[in-house]
């Protein structure tokens, strides 16, 4: 075939490039690709030491790159020439191939801008979110099966804007995040905290969590940890009365007294951890996976029609 | 005559496996013979061996016949046994393991009878043309399905459930490489001429991952999925 007739169908005049576009065009080169990529993920969870970090290392990333420039190259190749053809265009595998290159620019996007952070929280505390509002814990539920198993977490929560409540009593669960603006919140897990109780003379009662400190009668008493026998934590509270070199530290029970008030209980309480995460590929992958499900359908129910 | 002997071996191994888990049962002991489970894995290789033999013999995967049927899944079902002894998150029921064996001994002795003829010969031309169009069929309609559902609905789920779409947990990454293996199987059909060798190769191969993934991951490797 001559230059010219080659030029005729489309192909890059100079051999190099011809030879190029053959190249990131081949379909054998995808199927070398992914083979790659499989072995790869192969290694991964069977390497003692590889796990994740494979997958953001060199060896994972530069044949993901070279099959995401392989599959643009062939998705645009095939594009067209199913638009050439006059009757029976198959654009199935092009939507599912479209699918896997959005899909792929949404991970990058969300492997580079998720944010994402946890909270600690027993019922009736609270902590600001990234918005600055208030998430306040009012009640959290931990149920279990009755062989002890566990069966759901579930926080509820009020949010507060200033003095203006948002949102209240919504249930936060294992399956149900909570969507506020560019973050969504999740009942990731659960965990256990202790509280230091101390009742001043007026009665009052003030709860310190582990590192907190307060003020009381002018003295600043810090609750530094809850005593640990054989790795078990007792019901009772490691604390430092006073600062400087006026600081002592000391073992305190329910019923102690410390200077200027009484320890009305050293407890452990039962937490809720709420994570929160920013994703700015939410959209991107959402798409993504909406592209490859309609594309993987539509190039069935093609497969079918030709098969009928 | 090689296949033969190692066939019986292989037969051999399970029966005695078989009797010495049933002396442990009778005993009562609540420990665990230290023996059959690696008679097992023995015979499972044995077989694996015999069905690689006659695949290279036939050059074709040696599964096409009621004989190599019924070794291949003695041999699964021996490893199966091998493998669930190993592991140490599911209970251990010794009971399990001798009807399973007890299954593979079945299978090998309707595999020694004249209902199965022992022969290696390569599949008539109607069954070569068969078998392809029947695992293109199956992979066909499954591919689809896993994608959308494993894969698709799965994503949707874990950004629900964890606030992630993907973790490269065992459970997902093999997930993807099962899907990426049949990837491989639909586009080789496009690019090589010889569909019976290496489409059939690359589709067994599919299926082990799809075993692996829907089985062994829960077993050998720990991650985000090990609930079952």
């Amino acid at each position: 075939m001559s230059a010219a007739a080659r030029r005729g169908r489309g192909d890059p005049g100079t051999p190099t490039a011809g030879w190029v576009v053959r190249i990131i065009t081949s379909v054998k080169l995808a199927v070398v690709l992914i083979a790659c990529l499989v072995a790869g993920g192969i290694a991964a969870t069977l390497v003692p030491g590889w796990g994740t970090r494979f997958f953001t290392s060199l060896a994972f990333l530069l044949p993901a790159a070279a099959f995401f420039v392989n599959l643009t190259a062939c998705t645009i190749q095939r594009f067209v020439r199913e638009l050439r053809r006059p009757i029976r265009r198959r654009h199935g595998p092009d939507v599912l191939h479209l699918g896997l290159l959005v899909l792929m620019v949404g991970a990058v996007i969300s492997y580079q801008g998720t944010r994402r952070g946890a909270v600690n929280l027993a019922a009736g505390e609270s902590a600001t979110l990234p918005d600055g509002s208030t998430l306040t814990v009012t009640d959290f539920r931990f149920d279990r099966y009755p062989d002890g198993r566990p069966k759901d977490w579930v926080s509820t929560l009020r949010v507060t804007e200033g003095d203006v409540v948002a949102l209240d009593g919504f249930a936060l669960r294992v399956n149900r995040p909570l969507r506020r603006a560019e973050y969504s919140y999740y009942q990731s897990s659960y965990g256990e905290e202790w509280q230091l109780v101390l009742r001043d003379i007026r009665g009052g009662d003030l709860v310190l969590r582990e590192g907190e400190h307060a003020e009381i009668g002018g003295t600043e008493i810090l609750f530094m940890a809850p005593e640990k026998v054989d790795g078990t934590a007792a019901a009772r509270a490691v604390v430092r009365i006073g600062n400087g070199s006026e600081a002592r530290v000391l073992r305190a029970a329910a019923g102690d007294s410390l200077d200027g008030a009484e320890v009305a209980a050293v407890r452990s309480v039962p937490t809720t951890v709420i994570e929160a995460v920013s994703d700015p590929g939410w959209p991107v992958v959402a798409v993504a996976l909406v592209l490859v499900a309609v594309g993987a359908a539509l190039t069935f129910l093609q497969k079918l029609r030709e098969a009928a | 005559m090689i296949g033969t002997i190692l066939f019986s071996v292989a037969l051999g191994l399970a029966a005695l496996s078989a009797a010495i888990q049933a002396v442990w049962l009778l005993r009562r002991s609540r420990a665990l013979d230290p023996v059959s489970h690696w008679l097992l894995a023995g015979s499972a290789i044995l077989l694996a061996g015999v069905l690689v033999q006659r695949s290279i013999a036939i050059g074709f995967p040696a599964l096409t016949s009621t004989w190599e049927s019924l070794a291949f899944y003695a041999a699964v079902v021996a490893a199966v046994c091998f493998a669930y002894r190993l592991q140490r998150r599911l209970p251990y029921a010794p009971l399990i393991t001798f009807l399973a064996t007890v299954v593979v001994i079945a299978l090998l002795l309707v595999a020694s009878s004249p209902l199965a003829p022992p022969e290696a010969l390569p599949p008539i031309p109607a069954l070569r043309a068969e078998c392809d169009r029947i695992t293109y069929t199956a992979v066909a309609i499954g591919y689809p399905i896993f994608v959308a559902g494993a894969m698709v609905f799965g994503a949707i789920w874990a950004e629900q459930a964890w606030g992630s779409w993907w973790s490269w947990d065992p459970k997902e990454t093999w997930a993807l490489v099962t899907v990426l293996v049949y990837t491989v199987y639909l586009h080789l059909r496009l690019i090589v001429k010889r569909r019976d060798a290496w489409t059939a190769i690359v589709s067994v191969v599919g299926f082990l991952c799809t075993v692996f993934t829907f089985f062994s991951v829960n077993y050998l490797l720990a991650g985000l999925h090990n609930y079952g």
